[in-house]
């Protein structure tokens, strides 16, 4: 499956999660983060110097963190946090969108 | 024939020359002298064949039950109760006293064993060769997973791709070297252990 | 408490444990106080060996603890039989709280402050008037409406909290708590508890009749009590009963949690938690104001009591860890230190797993398969990681779970369907190892090294220490800030004999702390600073090592018959080798013991000092009229009273109402388990609103009253196997005493169902099925719930597939739920469906055991 894909498929279960906000039910997160993880893997399998992976990896991985305090918050959900790692994680579709080799 | 006949006749009165219990019947002192045989006579306590005796803990619950462990070139020959204990006075509980089972267990695994990607069995490792690889897994799940910042600055410097489970069996020392290394040198938050079970 | 304390109670609760069964040797104290006349009472759903030494069993539905306990404290409040001398100076029961504070009575079964969209709770309104109360667990800051900065801690310093020392202002804690569990009376306790009236009156009276200045009674709890959503909130409960009798810091008197490994509490201190660093300083969080070293000490340290100390022991622990490249232009290496997003305890992380975020992972010495709920969902889990290592002395079901899981046995999965790479490394045993445990009542006792550890048995220091070399090694040239951290790790110990294995007593004798300067050790955590000059890796347990060569953990002299009983010369027991914690509370505001028979510490007017039968747990000068000098803004001890025993609480009260620390509510109230065959009696809230819940497709919950699931569940430990078993059950002498699994259930129930005794028997829940042969036995009792009958069976969760033992794994029964502080899972009280027979399958079962 192609990166942008990819992101974009995690970009829509972020987007499902900000919409519905569940509480206390474990689907929406995570189907967030199983999609998120496939993002991760695409970039972890390129090489090491591949700009992709060098410039997104630490990034992507900054958006699973976030969203794990979602899924598994201490108190309330933070979803001001979460709103901000789904702009990050649009930011990075974004960028791959434009990036020729997207190809996962 | 015959001579079998003698020869259990005398190993039955033997026997019953050598037999307690009708001793300790006709009055005698029934608890030391009358009730020695030939074969207790002979018995040793198994501890004077001990080189080594330690203090140890109970490795079961908590409660901390003190026990001394004595061991013959290194290999343990009883464990019991340490009567100095003010914990438990030199009584062990049935998990207690079973401890030199645990150590003794044909079940034991003493080599590493490797299951891997896909196997369907287990094959035998050097541990030089196995520490090596697991520090490199270890370092290569880290370097990918690894989060220092948020796109806006602020510090994590953490990794959630690794986890640790278990310490309540281990020693203080050993706890404070877990959490010392996984999480103050590698950033590994998933730390956990039997306690919050 | 000291375990052999319990020998001077009057009485004793065993609740939430089947303590003469699960901890034998301690329960000869409980014997032994018996014998000297105290009450022994049993409370527990199952009659039990525990129930059979006791005066009184009184029975009770799994998961009605709070109700039982509530209902206690409804009989000491309105029969006025708290211990009034010590209550009104020791405890905040005159507090005036602020008026924003609603009770569950009010709204139908939630406190003020719960937010329904989150199900979580903000604490402004159970805050002391005029004041945010900083928390004295690990996590001091509070989280309030106003103040989402972490609260402002100094009102703290301005003067004491209000109270209304006649107890009649309305919103006085006194009269909250008259409100609270009005309605906790004997005949509402019999309704949810199932436990007859006149058996709780007993109980209740047994507890009151042995209070005061003369008296004293004890609680020992074991996970029975943890094990719940409210599980915190019923050890409250206990501890609220205990404030009002006295019954804390006395001879005799406290609530002993009796726990199940080893070293379960040194883990705790020392803590291999996701949460915490050691003892008890709290794990920065990104969310937090915890960016800079600076904000996590401002927001987190208290401004009055003794956690105001707390920077001191944060940068002692900074520069045990980071050594030289700790400096004051770092932060001391605070940013090395991980921060949390979440929750990153045990049960997010088999989530974690499954969901593919996390990869890697060390098993040490515990065995989840057998021992977390939702058994499957942990295989499942293991499946989808990248590598697993795991350290056991012998094979363990999570380490051949893709070999011989119950997914395999079902065929789910197939050996090559499982991408993960396993390592098993055979581990040293106590005997084989030295180094130190921590008991249940904070004894840390050394072990010695006797023994040869068998072929590539290594121990679990020799591991961790060995690891870090060679990952010190891989990360020596790398130049990325990430790696600074591993860099700057102080990591160099003695490495003896041929297996160079490190030194044990090294490593202990930087828990316990020195002077960065000479290296010398630190005999008190008095003398810790934070400035740079004292490194500790355990601030509680400095003392421990105090001189070269003072091993205090290595103390073997018992007290001789007829000494002061503190055994202080058996071991170390932190802090400061105290064996009973708030003993302050053992002398009266004056500091004269309540009563001679009573007699801990008390005030030593000649000497100007605290003194007694154990260490004082005090400011050993301090007088007991000493009072602040609030107009100058007292901070830390100097704002604590010299008749203020509580001294890690900001006020040094003990708190029978919390203002902050707890995510589910100041006060304990009775919540339905999640899953119960019952409405809650008491409220429309049927359960904990705040309990962690992550339903999805394997971990879905049965709804209340589901008739599918009608009967009680509970599962416990045996005698003979201990915990995830692997232990005793490769163990011949023990394998053979409990040869195989079983359920546990009532003759009624059997009649009702046409079970035999022995004969097989299948259990379900939406998360799997099992089967076991059936125990049919009077042990378990049928409850009178309303007007309905309520079955409860029961289940030893010890069993596996690996040993000379076997039997179905009873954790595959339970889902994956949370305490609303401590994430704890639930495995007392859920529910499910019995049948006789067996399981379809081949041969009749689906697995090979």
């Amino acid at each position: 499956m192609l990166l942008d894909t990819q992101a974009n498929d995690a970009l829509a279960a972020v987007d499902r999660a900000l919409a519905e906000k569940p509480h206390k039910e474990g689907h929406t997160f995570s189907a967030a983060a199983q999609s998120l993880c496939v993002v991760r893997d695409s970039l972890s399998a390129r090489e090491k110097d591949d700009p992709l992976r060098r410039h997104w990896l630490g990034h992507i991985n900054a958006v699973i963190s976030v969203i794990l305090a979602g899924h598994f918050p201490l108190g309330s959900v933070p979803w001001d946090e979460i709103a901000k790692a789904r702009d990050w994680l649009a930011d990075f579709a974004a960028a791959v969108s434009a990036t020729p080799s997207r190809k996962g | 024939m015959k001579k079998l006949r003698q020869t259990l006749s005398e190993t039955v009165s033997g026997f019953l020359n050598d037999w307690s219990l009708p001793r300790q019947m006709a009055g005698l002192d029934p608890l030391s002298k009358a009730a020695e045989s030939t074969t207790s006579r002979t018995l040793r306590p198994r501890l004077e064949q001990a080189d080594t005796v330690g203090t140890s803990i109970c490795p079961f619950c908590a409660v901390g039950c003190g026990q001394l462990v004595y061991a013959k070139n290194g290999r343990p020959i009883h464990i019991e109760g340490d009567p100095r204990s003010p914990v438990n006075q030199g009584t062990l509980c049935p998990k207690g006293a079973s401890t030199l089972g645990v150590l003794l267990s044909p079940q034991r695994i003493n080599t590493v064993l490797y299951r891997a990607l896909h196997a369907s069995d287990w094959e035998e490792k050097p541990l030089d060769w196995a520490m090596e690889r697991i520090a490199h897994l270890t370092k290569q799940v880290r370097d990918d997973s690894f989060v220092e910042t948020l796109p806006d600055g602020r510090v994590v410097n953490h990794t959630i791709g690794i986890g640790s489970l278990g310490g309540a069996t281990l020693d203080n020392e050993e706890n404070y070297l877990i959490k010392k290394l996984f999480g103050g040198g590698l950033g590994m938050v998933n730390i956990e252990n039997q306690a919050r079970i | 408490m000291a375990l052999w304390d319990l020998e001077n109670a009057d009485c004793i609760v065993v609740m939430g444990s089947n303590m003469a069964e699960n901890h034998p040797v301690g329960f000869r104290f409980v014997v032994e106080a018996q014998r000297r006349g105290a009450t022994v009472i049993h409370v527990d759903p199952r009659f039990t060996r525990t129930s059979a030494l006791a005066n009184i069993h009184a029975p009770i539905r799994s998961g009605t603890d709070i109700a039982f306990l509530g209902g206690i404290i409804h009989h000491i409040l309105e029969n006025d039989l708290w211990f009034r001398d010590f209550v009104l100076a020791y405890t905040n029961i005159a507090n005036i709280i602020e008026n924003g504070y609603q009770d569950p009575e009010e709204t139908g079964g939630v406190f003020s402050g719960f937010n329904a969209d989150t199900g979580s709770y903000k604490q402004d309104t159970w805050q002391y008037k005029g004041k945010i109360v900083p928390s004295s667990i690990s996590e001091h800051r509070v989280p309030t409406r106003d103040k989402a900065k972490g609260g402002d801690f100094e009102a703290m310093t301005e003067g004491p909290p209000p109270t209304d020392p006649t107890l009649q202002n309305p919103n006085c804690v006194y009269q909250i708590m008259r409100r609270h569990y009005a309605r906790y009376t004997p005949e509402m306790v019999e309704r949810v508890t199932g436990c007859s009236r006149d058996t709780f009156l007993a109980v209740a009276n047994a507890l009151t009749r042995n209070a005061g200045r003369e008296r004293t009674g004890a609680f020992c709890y074991a996970v029975g009590w943890t094990h719940h959503t409210v599980g915190v909130q019923i050890i409250r409960a206990a501890a609220i009963i205990q404030g009002l009798l006295g019954n804390i810091g006395r001879p005799g008197g406290g609530i002993l949690a009796l726990r199940g490994h080893a070293s379960i509490q040194g883990s705790t201190d020392i803590p291999t938690l996701y949460n915490m660093l050691p003892t008890y300083l709290p794990q920065p969080n990104v969310f937090n104001e915890h960016g800079t070293l600076q904000s996590y000490l401002d927001s987190e340290t208290p401004t009055t009591g003794w956690w105001a100390n707390m920077p001191k022991y944060v940068v002692s622990l900074l520069k045990a860890w980071y050594g030289e490249s700790a400096r004051r232009d770092n932060e001391w290496g605070y940013q090395f230190i991980p921060k949390l997003t979440g929750d990153a305890s045990q049960l997010p992380m088999t989530l974690s797993m499954l969901d593919g975020v996390m990869k890697g992972q060390f098993i040490l010495g515990q065995n989840p398969v057998v021992g977390a709920v939702n058994s499957d969902l942990v295989e499942r889990g293991m499946a989808k990681l990248d590598w697993l290592v795991v350290r056991d002395f012998a094979m363990t079901e999570t380490a051949n779970f893709w070999q011989k899981g119950r997914l395999v046995q079902r065929g789910e999965l197939r050996p090559d369907d499982i991408g993960t790479e396993v390592f098993f490394l055979p581990s040293s045993l106590a005997g084989e190892k030295e180094g130190t445990v921590t008991n249940t009542s904070r004894l840390v006792q050394w072990h010695d090294a006797v023994l040869e550890p068998p072929g590539d048995s290594r121990s679990d220091l020799w591991f961790i220490y060995h690891l870090g070399k060679r990952l010190k090694q891989l990360y020596a040239d790398s130049s990325e800030p990430r790696d600074a951290g591993i860099q700057a790790l102080t990591w160099t110990y003695p490495e003896r004999g041929k297996r160079a294995e490190p030194d044990a007593e090294a490593v202990l004798r930087e828990i316990n702390g020195y002077t960065v300067a000479d290296r010398k050790q630190i005999p008190s955590y008095l003398q810790l600073k934070d400035d740079g000059s004292t490194a500790c890796g355990g601030w509680m347990y400095c003392g421990v090592y105090p001189a070269d060569g003072r091993n205090l953990a290595r103390s073997r002299i018992p007290d001789a018959p007829g000494g002061p009983g503190s055994h202080a010369g058996w071991a170390f027991s932190w802090p400061s080798n105290r064996r009973t914690l708030y003993n302050r509370a053992s002398a009266d505001l004056d500091g004269k013991p309540w009563s001679e028979r009573k007699k801990m510490v008390w005030w030593d007017e000649a000497a100007g000092s605290w003194t007694g039968n154990d260490v004082p747990d005090f400011v050993a000068s301090k007088r007991p009229d000493y009072r602040p000098d609030w107009p100058t803004h007292p901070h830390g001890m100097d704002a604590l009273g010299g008749d203020d025993p509580f001294i890690m609480e900001a006020d040094g009260k003990c708190q029978l109402f919390v203002p902050s620390g707890l995510k589910d509510g100041p006060l304990p109230t009775h919540y339905e388990p999640v899953e119960s065959p019952v409405r809650n009696a008491m409220y429309d809230q049927q359960f904990n609103p705040a309990a962690k819940l992550w339903t999805r497709p394997g971990n879905e919950l049965h709804a209340p009253e589901d008739p599918r699931f009608p009967y009680v569940f509970t599962t416990y430990r045996l005698t003979e196997l201990h915990c995830g078993g692997v232990i005793s059950r490769v163990t011949p002498h023990t394998a053979e005493l409990q040869p195989e699994a079983f359920v546990e259930i009532s003759p009624e129930l059997a009649r009702e169902l046409g079970i035999r005794h022995l004969g097989w028997t299948v259990l379900s829940t939406l998360r799997g099925d099992i089967e076991a042969r059936a125990m049919v036995t009077e042990r378990m009792r049928p409850f009178r719930i309303g007007d309905r009958t309520v079955h409860q069976v029961g289940m030893p969760w010890v069993f596996g597939w690996e040993g000379y033992t076997s039997g179905d794994i009873a954790n595959v029964l339970l889902a994956i739920t949370g305490d609303a502080n401590t994430s704890i899972h639930s495995t007392k009280a859920v529910t499910c469906a019995l049948r006789p027979g067996r399981l379809a399958g081949p041969g009749g079962a689906t697995h090979a055991a």
